[in-house]
């Protein structure tokens, strides 16, 4: 389904087409269910959120401009209540100097060929060790990473989203990227 | 050729360089193995980030959310239209009658405005009323301020219930920042 796919729908649930609604709840349900994961790591709460975003976005259909992508729109409801909450629970947003250019690497194992149980194993420990790192990224850092790496939003679609240039949405997506690397690395 | 830095390589994997940036890049990593480390350990990140486990829904979610929608009225809107064009055809039977020289209708229209500028005459007498009820209010309230403040002024000298002023100021507010915050905590737990 594309973005003017999305569009045909809203104009249906606008002339009063309820069920056109089913068409976009289950296109983006993955997607902002696994973005409040990522962001908040409880399931039920992310559910709840996800379920949220489709009954605020049902309830203000008619100020979706058409201009803009809908996706971009929903996220940027989704991103509002994750703010909203993050509020209530009083955390502190933390900012980041960006990291040494000159700062050396350490490698990242992860093997790209069909693994045995052994690498199986280590894979999934792999994962678990990349799931914590990103739960440990401040909430700003790990929200545009997520949008970028989990959600597949290009620079430019996070930008309007988050009403922020380009530039520093790509700055703290490379900031997220290497603090999640450098945390792998003291795992 | 210096080394890449490694923001480059991160717009090399995701394809965000131009074609000549992209070139560049590909004509440095093939002689230099340092960047070229730094770009298979990068590689394996965005893999690994790639590969984390989704996020499964239950199969009832969707119903469930769309059990839940609320209802969309485009009721309000109806009316304005169904008032606006009733207005619109009851203008036009006018005219028609008035060009028709139907002179009752006049005298039928006309009486038919009467009431209703009548009863709009009503409803800002009312308006009025209220108004001057409000004012009254705010007339006894700002007598009541004076006599406080005179009496203050009879009881202490100005400087003095200037600061008896100030303070109360200072009270009623730490008082509604205290009850703000209480509702605030009330509403958490």
């Amino acid at each position: 389904m594309t973005e003017n796919e999305d569009r045909v729908y809203v104009r249906r649930c606008l002339q009063g087409e309820r069920q056109a609604f089913e068409f976009i709840v289950r296109k983006y349900q993955s997607s902002l269910a696994n973005y409040f994961f990522r962001m908040i790591q409880e399931r039920e709460l992310s559910l709840e959120m996800t379920q949220e975003v489709f009954l605020r976005a049902y309830a203000s259909l008619h100020t979706y401009k058409e201009d803009f992508q809908f996706s971009t729109w929903l996220f940027r409801i989704a991103s509002n209540l994750l703010i909203d909450y993050w509020r209530k629970k009083k955390l502190p947003l933390v900012f980041l100097d960006a990291q040494e250019e000159d700062e050396q690497p350490a490698p990242v194992q992860l093997p790209d060929h069909e693994p045995s149980v052994a690498e199986q194993y280590e894979r999934k420990m792999t994962m678990e060790a990349i799931t914590r790192a990103v739960a440990r990224l401040p909430e700003n850092l790990r929200e545009l990473f997520t949008l970028r790496h989990i959600n597949d939003f290009s620079y430019e679609e996070i930008a309007k989203m988050k009403n922020l240039p380009v530039g520093t949405v790509k700055n703290r997506v490379f900031q997220a990227k290497e603090l999640l690397r450098q945390l792998l690395e003291e795992a | 050729m210096s080394c890449l830095k490694w923001n480059e390589i991160y717009d090399y994997l995701e394809n965000e360089l131009s074609p000549e940036e992209r070139d560049r890049v590909e004509k440095h990593l093939q002689s230099c193995s340092r960047c070229q480390q730094a770009l298979s350990e990068r590689q394996a990140l965005l893999a690994g980030v790639n590969r984390l486990p989704r996020l499964e829904l239950p199969e009832e979610f969707t119903s469930q959310v769309m059990a839940k929608l609320p209802d969309l009225s485009p009721k309000k809107t109806w009316l304005i239209f169904l008032a606006g064009g009733l207005y619109f055809l009851f203008s036009l039977l006018l005219v028609f009658l008035i060009m028709a020289g139907q002179l009752n209708a006049l005298t039928w229209t006309w009486e038919v405005f009467k009431h209703i500028f009548g009863l709009a005459w009503k409803l800002s007498r009312l308006l009025v009323l209220g108004f001057k009820y409000l004012e009254a209010l705010a007339k006894s309230l700002s007598l009541a301020g004076k006599i406080i403040v005179n009496s203050l002024t009879d009881l202490f000298n100005p400087t003095l219930a200037l600061g008896l002023s100030v303070l109360g100021i200072f009270i009623s507010l730490a008082l509604a920042f205290w009850l703000f915050k209480y509702i605030k905590i009330s509403e958490r737990s």
